[in-house]
């Protein structure tokens, strides 16, 4: 079994939004990251996997059980969901050590120094910076083989997103865990990601290994007056600026040889997020 | 689910401050008897217990915890024993304010009142068990407005049942019974209602998204 998290033809129906048909795998020892602007479905599609809501259709399987079964080594960040704000570092300690098998209050105070995150002040007196350090180091703190993770950096400076990325790196060190995430952080995952998913309107527009991704698409800079140089079918979207065009296009190695001519920029995640959405067809 | 019961516990504790400023407020109103010490219990609990309720929403607690592992069926129980544990408590602690205040006005300290304590936890009960199923389908907010039209509805439908029928000379002989043997009939009562309830919150809880 070499896949933690198996999805089929998953589908969620609500009265004015679609998630899915979604078909995803999470081979044990990776990072997959997924992308989408807001409400494309990426929340929707977490909250199925961990049944905080139910699917319409479809299937599920964690650690190849049904997904309800096994939570034990799960760890988890939801995206403005956690402990009430009057309780502490300490009361969630004494809450956990009761609800995880393997909750390690050891290695929970020794994150809780590392990251300087007080172990008696009301969760409504950290930073915000602090208060999402904290739901991360909850998640770990149980030892589990996999992270289901909501917009985990939103909100940190860069300094402790790189700690936190760090954290990520460490935690899939042994090729045995796992981590799913979603991120409007796009650089974050350039760093850490094996796989993308770009979800948008509820559809996986595409599922790529992330260096393949990277390397394959490309931003071809042109003046307005000479797109009519460039093949269509080497298009996938513009994006037209004052003076110039921003033309996405796929295959960067043939295409680089193809117009030489032209400047064309290797892609960041960014850019190549907002080319799919906001990007104009012309085909 | 001791964790999900602990939580619960914790954020009562959490608001002591509050507490110990009513608690000291019944206090002397009970002591210059301006109060009927036995329903403070009941009135603090219920009060308690809704503002866990409160806390949890705020923080989208449920999301959360629905995550944990054995999944969510035991956040409605843990819901019930928290509410179980901090009506013995402050039932207990008012006790001994009351024989406190017996002790310091140098009167004899009467069964009644542990009686009409017990009586008046199991009212609220009662009272939790009813608002409790609605909390969990509508949400701590919207379940105010339930649960008044719910009481209202309740008072109207009793009222008119009363007035238009003979219900309560028919029901004379049980609420003689009642009357006789309330020590023993109200507890099941207040139990049975519990039971009922929870069945009915695990399965709203249960089929509820986040």
């Amino acid at each position: 079994m070499n896949n933690v998290i198996e999805i089929k033809n998953l589908t969620k129906k609500y009265d004015n939004f679609t998630l899915g048909p979604i078909d995803l795998e999470l081979p044990r020892g990776t990072i997959i990251g997924l992308i989408g602007e807001n409400g494309a479905g990426k929340t929707t599609l977490l909250k199925c996997i961990l049944n905080i809501i139910s699917e319409s259709s479809g299937n599920v399987k964690i650690f190849n059980q049904d997904k309800n079964k096994n939570f034990e080594d799960i760890g988890i960040v939801l995206d403005n969901s956690f402990f009430p704000e009057i309780l502490t570092a300490k009361n969630i300690n004494s809450i956990l050590k009761n609800i995880y098998k393997n909750w390690d209050t050891k290695l929970f105070n020794d994150y809780l120094k590392e990251f300087a995150i007080p172990l008696d002040k009301p969760l409504k007196t950290l930073s915000c910076g602090m208060h999402k350090k904290l739901e991360i180091i909850t998640a770990l703190s149980h030892h589990p083989k996999l992270l289901i993770l909501d917009e985990p950096t939103s909100g940190l400076d860069p300094v402790v997103r790189h700690e936190i990325l760090d954290l990520f790196m460490n935690f899939i060190q042994n090729e045995e865990n796992s981590i799913l995430l979603s991120t409007h952080i796009t650089s974050d995952l350039e760093h850490i990601a094996d796989k993308i998913v770009f979800i948008n309107d509820g559809k996986i527009i595409f599922n790529e290994d992330s260096p393949t991704l990277l390397n394959n698409y490309g931003i071809l800079k042109c003046p307005k007056e000479d797109f009519s140089k460039l093949d269509k079918k080497d298009i996938i979207s513009i994006k037209k600026n004052k003076y110039n065009m921003d033309v996405l296009i796929k295959d960067l190695v043939q295409n680089k040889k193809k117009y030489k001519d032209f400047v064309i920029d290797k892609i960041t995640l960014e850019d190549l997020m907002v080319l799919m959405i906001k990007g104009e067809k012309i085909c | 689910m001791l964790g999900l019961v602990k939580k619960d516990l914790l954020l009562t504790v959490s608001n002591a401050k509050s507490l110990i400023i009513i608690f000291v407020l019944y206090f002397f109103m009970a002591f210059y008897g301006e109060f009927d010490v036995s329903i403070i219990p009941s009135i603090l609990g219920v009060m308690l217990v809704i503002s866990t309720f409160s806390y949890d929403y705020q923080s989208k607690w449920d999301s959360y915890a629905s995550t944990f592992p054995k999944g969510r069926k035991y956040v409605p129980l843990a819901k019930y024993i928290a509410t179980f544990i901090l009506m013995l408590g402050l039932t207990i602690i008012t006790l001994i304010f009351s024989l406190l205040i017996t002790y310091i006005k140098h009167e004899p300290f009467e069964v009644t009142t542990l009686l009409s304590m017990v009586v008046a936890s199991l009212a609220s009960f009662i009272f939790e068990a009813i608002m409790y199923p609605i909390i969990f389908k509508f949400g701590v907010e919207k379940a105010r407005i339930a649960i008044f039209v719910f009481v209202f509805a309740f008072i109207f439908l009793i009222n008119f049942l009363v007035m238009q029928t003979n219900m309560l000379s028919n029901l004379s002989p049980i609420l003689t019974f009642i009357g006789n043997y309330y020590y023993i009939v109200l507890p099941l009562i207040g139990i049975l209602a519990l039971v009922i309830s929870y069945i009915i919150s695990v399965k709203i809880y249960m089929k509820k998204e986040f």
